[in-house]
């Protein structure tokens, strides 16, 4: 309620009750400054959006050719075509906001479906689907975002959108970095500035803490519930909260093995907040980082096409370039099933299927079918479902966590 | 300065704001006891008893809305305001409101007087899952425990609020207990036309462990299938909600589920098993209307919704 009622308080009232809250300060303990600000009321309820029993997970999609966006509800398997974002080439999202990139700019959907996780149980909203505007942005997107800002790095800097703000409909710059990778963790912003990284707080101030670990040539980002992780050529920047009361992060680096015989990750995918990571390693095999052991392992796959994984002690799903599904188990690098999915994805094709996992399912778009096939992770990558919405679905993100 | 908090909130309560905060300044705050005003409740059901109490005597504002989560609702800069200067703050208490804690506990060391409801009616701890040994909040689900909220509540209204008659809140609140014991007596009788062997409730709401101990059911927790996984499911999906069913052998579960019937439907296709699925309200009144506007309507609701789920053929 606190974010969906700010912008109609007036400021003078705001301003009026602080004081008043003050004014009685000295009747015995500090004015709260959380009154008024967004931490007082860090969870979701929001006029206008309905909480429901369970999570509400939306694939939003786009196709190339005309910018068409659509979602489609897995549940009742319903399809909307819900805006337009001419020359779309990416998709990124932080749960709920859905950022399509494209020559002309970046356009951001809000999926109208998010979560918020209090620890030992969850409450999960949907509301109305609805673009919300343009920002500026370069090419390679990475989104990461909380409940107070979202986070946008691409080629063409970083950029600090007010999450609140969003959820109003409103674009609201809080910081412009010239970095071109920002992530948003713990209350602060890590940016990579060249090789050198830096802490900042959520208005791009820098705080106290110096960073001694370097992140060359940074690519892929992931925020997980051990951590938040930046891919780097000689391994991986982990930033996980510092313990006490006003703790700066603590950023340190996982190396990939000295003896590895594969490039530099392309990208860290994952199913939202757990926390081992997987992407490409080149065209011949695949990275694993398990943040727990803080540790790499290279998997033995052949050519791949996508890659994501399920969580702890789960499986790391890769789309070889044979258009079959396999699972691996990170643990013992042995392959545990496999299901053949789809023609092998044309190599010069614009875009390329991705892998999408939630807490049941995994999602596995097929631009060249025309369809999205739905994946029983637990049940031997049983095929559930193949959705043809009728549209082309070169890009593929999904939103509700 | 009651008037502060029967003004409609929004633009209209700024003059009063600023009347106040000018009083407030003009005093220096020392004699802040005279300045304090109303009550204010944080979750809705503590509202509606706390009304049924108060009636006419005295304003009391509900923070929290119709249809939220007394987890996470939070609350404005002017509610803020309106909470520690209130005469009187009645909250649940035991971790169950977090999105106010903080400004209940900031009222509380400002010298309001606050009465944690939950604390003072013997709570239980919960018995399994990551919550096991702490104290279940949700002690409303026993009307015999709101019995004695009921006096605590007025107990306090007449102790701590200015210019309440104490014999019309005395007169309320056993007006409206006597509502409470009936609805106790209700429940007693209702829930004795269900068998023994089927006094078993299984769900995915963790809110009913004071119902169970207070009309002797056993609580079983299960995992209700997403809705997600219904279109095609595998066992593993059933599996939690499927051996929990065979174990209470009963024809009914008490889960909120989007697509019911279409779960009950997978059950009865995927696992053999006949079931009904039937939500129940757990943290939250209703809007008027919606079935459970009252604590009143809300628990008569909960009960008829497991004795007819129980005794299905």
């Amino acid at each position: 309620m606190m974010f969906g009622n700010r912008s109609a308080i007036p400021p003078s009232t705001l301003v009026a009750a602080l004081l008043l809250t003050a004014g009685c300060a000295s009747a015995g303990q500090e004015a709260p400054p959380e009154a008024a600000s967004p931490e007082a009321t860090p969870h979701g309820y929001v006029e206008g959006a309905q909480e429901m029993a369970e999570p509400q997970w939306r694939l939003v999609m786009a196709d190339t050719a005309d910018g068409a966006l659509y979602t489609l509800d897995p549940a009742t398997e319903e399809v909307a075509e819900v805006g337009r974002a001419e020359g779309v080439r990416e998709v990124a999202t932080d749960g709920r906001f859905a950022y399509f990139g494209g020559a002309a700019g970046t356009a951001i959907l809000d999926s109208g479906t998010w979560t918020v996780d209090h620890g030992d149980h969850s409450h999960y909203y949907v509301a109305e689907t609805r673009l919300v505007g343009e920002v500026e942005a370069g090419a390679g997107l990475e989104v990461t975002g909380d409940l107070a800002v979202s986070t946008l790095s691409s080629d063409g800097g970083a950029t600090v959108l007010d999450r609140p703000a969003l959820e109003d409909g409103e674009i609201t710059e809080t910081a412009a970095l010239d970095e071109e990778v920002a992530l948003a963790y713990g209350g602060h912003l890590l940016v990579v500035d060249g090789d050198g990284v830096r802490l900042l707080d959520r208005a791009g101030e820098p705080v106290r803490a110096t960073v001694e670990e370097d992140c060359p040539s940074p690519q892929g980002q992931a925020v997980t519930r051990r951590g938040a992780v930046l891919g780097c050529s000689d391994g991986a920047l982990l930033v996980t909260e510092g313990e006490g009361e006003d703790a700066v992060p603590v950023v340190e680096k996982i190396p990939y093995p000295e003896d590895a015989d594969a490039g530099p990750v392309e990208s860290l995918e994952h199913r939202p907040g757990t926390p081992v990571l997987a992407g490409r390693a080149g065209d011949e095999g695949v990275w694993v980082l398990d943040i727990a052991a803080r540790e790499w392992t290279l998997l033995d796959t052949g050519p791949t096409v996508a890659v994501s994984a399920a969580g702890e002690d789960m499986p790391v799903l890769v789309l070889g370039a044979d258009g079959t599904l396999r699972s691996y188990d990170p643990a013992t690098g042995e392959e545990t099933a496999a299901t053949e999915l789809m023609e092998p994805p044309a190599e010069d094709a614009a875009t390329a299927p991705v892998i999408r996992i939630d807490t049941a399912r995994a999602y596995v778009n097929d631009p060249a079918a025309g369809a999205v096939h739905e994946i029983d992770y637990n049940d031997d990558l049983r095929l559930a479902r193949t959705f043809e919405p009728g549209f082309t679905p070169d890009l593929m993100v999904e939103t509700g966590w | 300065m009651r008037a502060l908090s029967s003004r409609p909130r929004g633009r209209a309560l700024l003059p009063a704001v600023l009347a106040l905060l000018l009083t407030a300044v003009a005093s220096g705050c020392a004699a802040e006891g005279e300045q304090r005003s109303g009550i204010v409740v944080t979750t809705n059901i503590l509202g509606d008893i706390t009304r049924n109490i108060v009636g006419d005597q005295a304003e009391v504002t509900v923070l929290m809305k119709p249809g939220a989560d007394p987890h996470s609702f939070g609350i404005s800069a002017q509610e803020a305001a309106l909470l520690e200067n209130a005469e009187l703050v009645i909250h649940n208490g035991l971790g169950l409101e977090e999105g106010v804690h903080r400004n209940v506990e900031a009222a509380d060391q400002a010298g309001v007087p606050t009465l944690a409801v939950g604390e003072a009616v013997d709570p239980i701890d919960y018995t399994e899952g990551e919550t096991q040994g702490q104290a279940d909040p949700h002690f409303w689900t026993d009307p015999v425990r709101v019995r004695q909220a009921v006096d605590l509540i007025a107990a306090q209204v007449s102790e701590q609020v200015d210019g309440v008659d104490t014999e019309r809140i005395q007169a309320n609140a056993e007006e409206y207990g006597g509502q409470i014991d009936e609805l106790h007596e209700e429940n007693t009788r209702a829930f004795a036309e269900i068998p023994e062997e089927r006094r078993r409730l299984v769900t995915n709401h963790h809110v009913f462990g004071y119902l169970a101990q207070r009309y002797d059911f056993e609580v079983i927790g299960a995992v209700i299938p997403s809705g997600t996984t219904l279109a095609s499911p595998s066992a593993s999906d059933l599996e939690s909600l499927s051996s929990a069913v065979e174990q209470a052998g009963v024809p009914a579960v008490f889960a909120d589920s989007s697509q019911p019937d279409r779960l009950a439907r997978v059950m009865a296709e995927e696992a053999g098993l006949d079931i009904e699925v039937i939500p129940l309200f757990s943290e939250s009144l209703t809007a008027e209307g919606e079935g459970a506007a009252t604590y009143v309507e809300m628990t008569r609701a909960n009960t008829d919704a497991i004795v007819r789920g129980l005794t299905r053929e």
